[in-house]
C-alpha cells in the first residue's frame, strides 16, 4: 500500500513537469511581457529595467526564463540587498505596502506588477483568505452533494420508474442543463427582487462577507488592536463566522446543483447495474432482507465507480466555483484568477495554471488512494 | 460526457418492432436496416422525440433569423433604450371588442414618480401605451436591409409594427412610436429579440464544428492508439493523459488571451473558439475510443479482412470505422450540450464571443448586475434558449443511446 501511494506520487512529478511547461509556453507565446509596459513609464529608470529584465532573465532565452521560474518555485530565488543604494527608490514608493518586488517568499511565483503583490498573494489573498474560502466552498460542495444525491440515486434506482423516479430523473435532466451562471442569476433574482433580502432581513447577497466585516479579525488577539491566529476557538469573532456562513450556502448550493444532477445519474445506472448481478439474486434466495441486499451487497459495489471518478469532479467544482464567483462577486482563488485573466496579469495566470493543474492532479491522486483502499478488487502491486 | 443514465429498455421492443415485418402482405421477410432498426427503438422515448423537435425548430429559427426578427441586431435605437418586452402588449382585439388583428399601441417614455414624494424621480423612466397611437402589425414588410441566409440582399422581413394610417419611411422608422421588441430592448436600444435569434446561430454552430475537429483528432489519435498497440499506443495515451491533467476552463480562459492579444477578426476570432475548445475536448474522446479499437481489432472480420491482404488504412476507414459509427453519434450527441455550457461560459465571463457576433452567453453578461437583474429581466431571456437548447440535445442524446445499444443498461462506458 505504501508503495503504491508512493509509486503513485512520483508518477505525479513528470506529469506536474509537464503540465507547468505547457503552463509557461502558453504565457510565453503572449505578447509582451510584464516589463514591457513599464518602458512607458516615466518614474523607471532604464538601469531600473533593465534591472528587473535580468531578474526575471526576460533578455535570455526561453528555457532560461523557465529554468529561473522554476528555480523560485522548488527552490530558491536569488536576495537581492533591499538596502542597496543602486536600487532606484521610485520603486519603493510605488509598491502597495513598501516591499521590495525581488524579496523571496518561497515558492516565489513571480510577481504581479498590475497588482504589486507578489503572484502567490495576488492568487491567494494577502494572507492566504482566498485559498482558504476556495477550499472551504470546495469541500462544502463535495460533501453536500454526496449527502444528497447518493441516497436520491439509491432511492431511484430501488424505486425504479416510479412517480419519485421520473420526477428526480427529469430534475437531474434540467439540473445538468443549467449552466452555473444562469443558476447564480437565477438565485440572485429571487434574493434580490422576489424576497427583497437586502431591503426586508438586512441580509446581504452575494460576496462572501458583508461590508463591515470584510477587515474584522477572525480571532481577537490579546490586545485590542490585534487579531489572535485563525485556530484560537475561544475568542473567536462569531459574528463574522455566522455573517461567512450566511454567505455560504449560496455557492455551494448552486455549484452542488450540477454536481448533484450527474451524480444521482451515475449512482442510479450504477446500481441497477449491480442490482441486476447474480450474486444480488442469490443473496435474495438465502432471504436476506431487502435492506441488507440493497446497502450491504449492492451499494458496497456500486459506489466504487463513483470513487474513481472523484478525482475529476474536484476540478469540475473548481469551474463551477469560477463561474459562480463572478456572478456573486466572491473572493476566491478563481475570482483572483479571472482578474488576472482580464488584467492579462502574466505571472498570476501562471500561478493559477499551476495551481489549478496540482489540485487536479491531487484531486486523482486522492481518489486512486481511497479507491484501492476501499475496493479490494482493486490490485496495486 | 460525464453522465451516464441508466434508462431500461424494454426486453421485447426489438422483436415486437421486427415482428411486423415478417407479417407483412408479400410474406417476404424485408431486410432491415441498422438505421431503421434505431429509429424505432428512438421513437418510443418520448422525452427524446421531444428533445430532436426542439432543436430542429430552434435550428430553423435561427437559421432564418434575421428574416425573422423585425430589427438589425447590431444596431442601436437610442431612443428606446430599456424598453420592457412587448411580446405580452400585443393585441388582437381593439377597445370595444372587436378583433382586428395583432396590434401593439405606440410606446412613449414617462418618467417615473416616486410615491412618497410625489416628484419625478430623477433618470427613472418607464415605458407606457399611448393609446392614441395604434399600430397594426404587418407581415412581410420592408424594414433594414439584410442578406437572406446570408446570399441574397433584401429588406423584407416576417413581421413589424408600422403606424396606422401614416407611411414612414424605413430610414425614418426609428423615431416612429410604432416599435416591436419581443423581448425589451437594453441600454443603446439593441432589440434583444432579434439579438438572440441572431445569437443562437454562434451558440448552435460552435457544438458541431468543435464535435467535427475534436472527433477528427479524437478518432485519428484513438484510432491509431488502439489498433496499432504498442509503443504508438503509450506515447499517444501519455499525449491524452496530460491533456487532461490540464484545468480545462483555467486552460479556455488562458488560452483565449492569446486570441484577444492578436486583434483579429471578429469571424476568426469565432474560429479562434472553436479551435480552442476543441483543442481541450479531444483527449476524453480519444480514449474512449481507443478503447473501443481494441476490442474490434481481435474480432474475427477483422483478422479475415488482414488475411486477404486489406491495407491498414483500409481497415481503420471501412472495417472498423463503421461499426462504432453508431457509437461515436451518441458521443457527438452528448458532447454539443456540454459545448454549448463551455462556450457559453467563455462569453459569459467576457473572453468568448465579442461584439458584434453576439452568443446567447453574451447576451446574458448584461444581466450581471444586481440591478439589472432587479430592473431588467428580460435580459435574462437567451438564457432560456440555453437551458432549454442543452435540455432538448441531453434529452435526445439519452434516447440515442438507448436506441443505439440496446444491451447496455448504462450506456457509454467511460474508462478513467
Amino acid at each position: 500500500m505504501g508503495n503504491f501511494i508512493l509509486r503513485r506520487v512520483l508518477y505525479m512529478i513528470p506529469l506536474l513537469w509537464i503540465v507547468s511547461v505547457l503552463a509557461f509556453l502558453l504565457i510565453w507565446i503572449q505578447p509582451g511581457d510584464f516589463v514591457s509596459s513599464f518602458k512607458l513609464n516615466p518614474n523607471f529608470s532604464k538601469a531600473f529595467i533593465a534591472q528587473l529584465e535580468k531578474f526575471y532573465g526576460l533578455d535570455q532565452p526561453v528555457y532560461v526564463q523557465y529554468a529561473l521560474w522554476l528555480k523560485g518555485i522548488v527552490c530558491c530565488t536569488d536576495v537581492i540587498d533591499e538596502k542597496d543604494p543602486s536600487n532606484p527608490v521610485a520603486w519603493k514608493v510605488w509598491s502597495v505596502d513598501g516591499t521590495f518586488p525581488f524579496v523571496h517568499y518561497n515558492p516565489y511565483l513571480g510577481y504581479s506588477f498590475e497588482q504589486r503583490l507578489p503572484a502567490s498573494q495576488a492568487l491567494f489573498g494577502i494572507n492566504g483568505e482566498a485559498l482558504a474560502f476556495t477550499l472551504i466552498i470546495t469541500v462544502t460542495t463535495l460533501f453536500f452533494s454526496w449527502l444528497i444525491a447518493i441516497p436520491i440515486g439509491i432511492y431511484s434506482a430501488t424505486h425504479k420508474y416510479s412517480f419519485a423516479d421520473h420526477f428526480f430523473n427529469f430534475f437531474s435532466f434540467l439540473g445538468l442543463s443549467l449552466p452555473n451562471f444562469v443558476l447564480a442569476m437565477l438565485f440572485l433574482m429571487l434574493m434580490v427582487s422576489v424576497l427583497q433580502v437586502g431591503a426586508r432581513f438586512g441580509l446581504g447577497v452575494g460576496k462572501l462577507l458583508d461590508n463591515e466585516f470584510l477587515t474584522a479579525c477572525w480571532s481577537f488577539g490579546k490586545a485590542a488592536a490585534q487579531c489572535g491566529p485563525w485556530w484560537d476557538l475561544f475568542h473567536y469573532n462569531w459574528p463574522k463566522v455566522v455573517n461567512f456562513l450566511w454567505h455560504l450556502w449560496p455557492p455551494v448550493l448552486i455549484v452542488g446543483t450540477a454536481n448533484i444532477a450527474s451524480l444521482v445519474r451515475y449512482m442510479r445506472g450504477n446500481l441497477l447495474d449491480v442490482l441486476g448481478e447474480p450474486y444480488v439474486q442469490t443473496a435474495r434466495a438465502k432471504g436476506l432482507t431487502e435492506r441488507i441486499v440493497v446497502y450491504k451487497h449492492a451499494v458496497r459495489n456500486a459506489i466504487n465507480p463513483l470513487i474513481s471518478l472523484l478525482g475529476f469532479w474536484i476540478p469540475l467544482t473548481f469551474e463551477g466555483i469560477l463561474v459562480v464567483a463572478y456572478v456573486l462577486d466572491l473572493h476566491v482563488v478563481e475570482a483572483n484568477f479571472w482578474r488576472a485573466i482580464s488584467n492579462e496579469d502574466q505571472p498570476v495566470i501562471l500561478a493559477g495554471l499551476l495551481f489549478f493543474g496540482v489540485i487536479l492532479l491531487l484531486g486523482n491522486l486522492f481518489s486512486d488512494i481511497l479507491l484501492v483502499m476501499v475496493d479490494p478488487k482493486i490490485r496495486y502491486e | 460526457m460525464n453522465e451516464r443514465t441508466t434508462i431500461q429498455q424494454n426486453k421485447d421492443e426489438p422483436e415486437l418492432s421486427l415482428r411486423s415485418d415478417l407479417s407483412s402482405d408479400r410474406g417476404i421477410v424485408e431486410p432491415v436496416s441498422q438505421g431503421k432498426l434505431i429509429w424505432r427503438r428512438f421513437k418510443h422515448h418520448k422525452l427524446g422525440l421531444i428533445g430532436l423537435f426542439v432543436i430542429a425548430l430552434i435550428t430553423l429559427v435561427v437559421l432564418f433569423a434575421d428574416f425573422l426578427s423585425p430589427y438589425d441586431y447590431s444596431r442601436g435605437h437610442k431612443n428606446f433604450s430599456y424598453v420592457p418586452p412587448m411580446l405580452g402588449r400585443i393585441h388582437l382585439f381593439d377597445q370595444d371588442g372587436h378583433f382586428v388583428g395583432p396590434f401593439v399601441y405606440g410606446i412613449n417614455q414617462v418618467q417615473v414618480i416616486d410615491p412618497i414624494s410625489g416628484r419625478p424621480r430623477p433618470g427613472v423612466y418607464a415605458w407606457e401605451n399611448d393609446p392614441q397611437v395604434k399600430c397594426p402589425i404587418h407581415f412581410f414588410p420592408q424594414g433594414e436591409d439584410y442578406r437572406f441566409l446570408g446570399l441574397v440582399k433584401t429588406s423584407t422581413r416576417l413581421f413589424g409594427a408600422r403606424e396606422e394610417g401614416r407611411v414612414v419611411p424605413i430610414d425614418q422608422l426609428e423615431g416612429s412610436p410604432c416599435q416591436l421588441f419581443m423581448f425589451g430592448t437594453d441600454k443603446q436600444g439593441y432589440d434583444v429579440y432579434s439579438m438572440t435569434l441572431m445569437g443562437g446561430r454562434v451558440s448552435l454552430s460552435i457544438g458541431p464544428l468543435v464535435i467535427l475537429a475534436a472527433f477528427f483528432v479524437g478518432i485519428l489519435m484513438g484510432g491509431i492508439s488502439g489498433y496499432y498497440g504498442g509503443a504508438v499506443d503509450t506515447l499517444i495515451q501519455r499525449i491524452v493523459e496530460i491533456f487532461m491533467s490540464l484545468p480545462r476552463l483555467a486552460l479556455l480562459l488562458a488560452l483565449s488571451l492569446i486570441l484577444s492579444a492578436y486583434k483579429v477578426e471578429p469571424i476568426t476570432r469565432y474560429w479562434g473558439i472553436v479551435g480552442i475548445i476543441a483543442l481541450v475536448s479531444w483527449a476524453p474522446l480519444a480514449r474512449v475510443i481507443r478503447g473501443q479499437f481494441l476490442a474490434l481489432r481481435e474480432e474475427e472480420f477483422v483478422t479475415a479482412a488482414k488475411a486477404v491482404g486489406t491495407g491498414d488504412l483500409r481497415v481503420i476507414l471501412r472495417h472498423i470505422l463503421p461499426n462504432i459509427t453508431s457509437y461515436v453519434v451518441v458521443a457527438a450527441t452528448l458532447t454539443i450540450p456540454n459545448v454549448i455550457i463551455l462556450e457559453s461560459i467563455l462569453s459569459f465571463l467576457g473572453f468568448g464571443i465579442r461584439f458584434p457576433m453576439v452568443s446567447w452567453g453574451l447576451l446574458v453578461q448584461a444581466a450581471n448586475h444586481q440591478s439589472d437583474l432587479q430592473f431588467h429581466p428580460w435580459f435574462l431571456i437567451p438564457a432560456i434558449f440555453i437551458v432549454l437548447t442543452v435540455l432538448a440535445f441531453n434529452f435526445m442524446g439519452d434516447a440515442l443511446r438507448d436506441a443505439v445499444d440496446p444491451f447496455t443498461v448504462t450506456g457509454i462506458k467511460q474508462d478513467k
